[in-house]
């Protein structure tokens, strides 16, 4: 009930001249967000609680190794297609870096996601004995199948994918969908005029 | 410290045509908003702007309401939105939520101010009459309706409420060609289309541009200055008569009053934190519903010792409702002739239909045989892609990715 509103179910929403509450387009990050918040209090308020690493299987892997890391997930995730734009095309890993370095608000989200990707390449060498990097799809799936059992690691790959899906279809003024490639794919007409550099909501947010 | 003649707390839809009024005749006006002001120059369409950050609303980290909900058990769960994510901000910057708004502009209708009356009393809720009647508000609306500038055409209609004016100032917004169909439909099914007023201009006037069509209105804020927002048509002019300021970022937290109980100043925090004053003769509250009840409860005084305008407990409760419900439908456009699919693929006009066939539900099924009804608003999805897209990721028992996420996501967008 907390996230609905009486007689407006999540498909009606969408038939809406106006999107209404702006936490209805929010809700599932904010509902991911909350747990997330949850499940670090069960976890003692460590983020390295969150994910169950036993930090063994191999060395953590440095910054420049979790990028890579996410980068593989993510076009694991969103496959480039002759006919249809994947993670690569849509530079969803620059719009993913241009977020968490610019808006202050994320800073969370970046420790989790980058913390996350360490946790990944741990369970890979558990599983495979190879960095995530190394199998081939249908190994990259397993992996990531497994994580998604874990509530943190499903709650990750959530995060994710909706970054990928904002990458795909937010403005080309935030690093992704460039040249509106994603909005092509999916014939979706965007509105005028686009948000310029120094217009982008987080520069707007210090007006 | 200056003296005004009107402090004006916030500056939206209740604010903006006090301000207008009072500074034309000459008063010293200031308004004073918790929010920035943004101009035409800083509205894009910028679905991460508008929808999917605090830009225009306060963080929800920083400034939280506390919801409380009937569960199921029959107890209240009381949940801060810092913790549900549930926004009930709505638009907090010079112009307020007007500035997100659709521009629907329906008047209320004479029946409406005698709800207990024509209808009879609720179990459980106190309704009365109100005290004026619509020809009292005509006038107004009649002004409002020229001043903000509303498009529309007045056709003769079964529940037409009485106008002073034979039609609306400007010529209608102009037409998605659905709203053809719809005429065509509800003709056949013996219902009456009626054509939407919108607070938009369709040409040009007082400085503000003609509506440019973006098919992206409605929660987005408008760079054209078409939308009759509070600012746009009323603040703008306001502060370009020399006779008011506008001091964005001003977020009252008490009004001061005497031990005759007078109000006779609005204490404030500016942006860098400084507490500040304004004295006036007359201070008017247009903070919202919910902001209003709040700033004259935290506001006691000698004569206010349960807040300001609270000696009988009254602020804050009866807080009447616009109750809305939404129901759906998809066209295909498969089953489409092509003229037809064309004609729905068009991007920019609006709608515009809506019946009130049953603004007044006679049915001898319900109780007194009578009950008020409303308006049906034709609208399209809205647009925003992202939350279009959004959901497809979750699948009933795990996560979806990879090639059937997107088709999936091709499915939702063809
Ligand atoms: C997306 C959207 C679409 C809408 N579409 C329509 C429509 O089509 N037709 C229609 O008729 N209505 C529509 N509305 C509703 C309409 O915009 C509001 O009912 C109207 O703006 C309310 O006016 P108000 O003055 O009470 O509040 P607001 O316009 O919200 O203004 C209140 C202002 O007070 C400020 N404030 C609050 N507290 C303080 C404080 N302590 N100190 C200083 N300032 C303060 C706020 O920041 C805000 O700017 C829509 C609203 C939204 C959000
Ligand atoms: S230009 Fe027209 S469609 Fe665009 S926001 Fe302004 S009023 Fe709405």
């Amino acid at each position: 009930m907390l996230y609905s509103t009486p007689g407006v179910n999540r498909h009606d929403r969408r038939l809406t001249e106006e999107s209404g509450p702006q936490a209805w387009l929010a809700e599932w990050s904010g509902q991911l967000q909350s747990r997330r918040r949850f499940l670090l209090q069960l976890a003692g308020g460590s983020l390295a609680a969150l994910f169950p690493w036993t930090g063994s299987a191999a060395p953590a892997p440095d910054e420049a190794a979790r990028w890579r890391v996410l980068d593989a997930v993510q076009r694991h995730l969103f496959p480039s297609e002759p006919k249809a734009p994947g993670a690569q095309e849509i530079k969803a890993l620059e719009y993913l870096k241009f977020i968490l370095a610019n808006d202050p608000d994320k800073t969370e989200d970046r420790r989790f996601i980058l913390r996350g990707a360490g946790w990944l390449e741990d369970m890979a060498h558990r599983l495979d004995r190879s960095s995530f990097l190394k199998p081939d799809e249908s190994g990259r799936e397993r992996v990531l199948r497994e994580i998604e059992k874990s509530e943190a690691g499903s709650n990750w790959l959530s995060t994710i994918l909706l970054y990928l899906i904002e990458a795909l279809l937010a403005d080309p003024a935030y690093g992704g969908n460039p040249d509106g490639v994603g909005w092509r794919w999916l014939a979706h007409i965007p509105g005028f005029p686009h948000p310029p550099p120094g217009k982008r909501y987080m520069e707007l947010r210090r007006k | 410290m200056t003296n005004f003649d009107v402090c004006v707390i916030g500056s939206g839809a209740g604010a903006g045509p006090v301000a207008y009024t009072l500074a034309q005749q000459g008063r010293a006006v200031v308004v004073l908003e918790k929010g920035p002001w943004f101009t035409e120059a800083d509205f894009y369409k910028d679905e991460l702007a508008c929808c999917r950050h605090s830009v225009y609303t306060p963080r929800l980290k920083n400034e939280q309401h506390v919801i409380e909900e009937l569960g199921d058990d029959g107890t209240w769960l009381a949940t801060p939105t810092s913790e549900s994510g549930w926004s009930f901000w709505n638009g907090n910057c010079v112009g307020g939520s007007s500035n997100f708004m659709s521009g629907f502009f329906h008047r209320m209708k004479p029946v409406d101010f005698r709800l207990l009356s024509e209808f009879g009393p609720i179990k459980g809720a106190n309704i009365v009459d109100w005290p004026i009647g619509y020809q009292d508000l005509e006038p107004y609306y009649d002004r409002v309706e020229k001043i903000v500038g509303v498009s529309g055409r007045l056709e003769p209609h079964r529940n037409i409420e009485p106008r002073s004016s034979p039609d609306f100032p400007y010529p209608p917004t102009a037409e998605h060609p659905v709203s053809g169909w719809i005429d065509a439909a509800c003709g056949q099914l013996g219902y009456h289309a009626l054509k939407v007023p919108r607070a938009i201009l369709s040409q040009p006037a007082n400085g503000r541009r003609s509506c440019e069509y973006s098919g992206y209105c409605g929660s987005f804020g408008c760079s054209s200055g078409a939308k009759g927002s509070a600012r746009a048509a009323l603040l703008d002019r306001a502060v370009a008569s020399g006779h008011c300021q506008v001091r964005p970022h001003a977020k009252v937290h008490k009004l001061i009053s005497n031990a005759k109980g007078r109000v006779v100043a609005a204490e404030y925090f500016d942006r860098a934190g400084q507490r500040r004053r304004v004295t006036a003769k007359v201070f008017v509250v247009a903070c919202q519903a919910i902001e209003t009840a709040r700033l004259l409860l935290a506001s006691t005084g000698p004569r206010f010792p349960r807040g300001l305008a609270n000696n009988h407990g009254q602020v804050g409760r009866n807080l009447v409702f616009s109750a809305g419900g939404a129901g759906g439908g998809d066209l295909v456009y498969g089953e489409l002739s092509a003229a037809r699919a064309a004609e729905l693929r068009a991007m920019g006009p609006f709608v515009n239909r809506a019946l009130d066939d049953w603004y007044v539900i006679d049915d001898p099924a319900l109780p007194g045989g009578r009950a008020k009804g409303g308006i049906v608003e034709f609208l399209f999805a809205h647009p925003n892609p992202i939350a279009r897209a959004d959901g497809a990721q979750r699948g009933q028992t795990s996560l979806v990715w990879g090639k059937p996420l997107k088709r999936l996501l091709e499915g939702r967008f063809h």
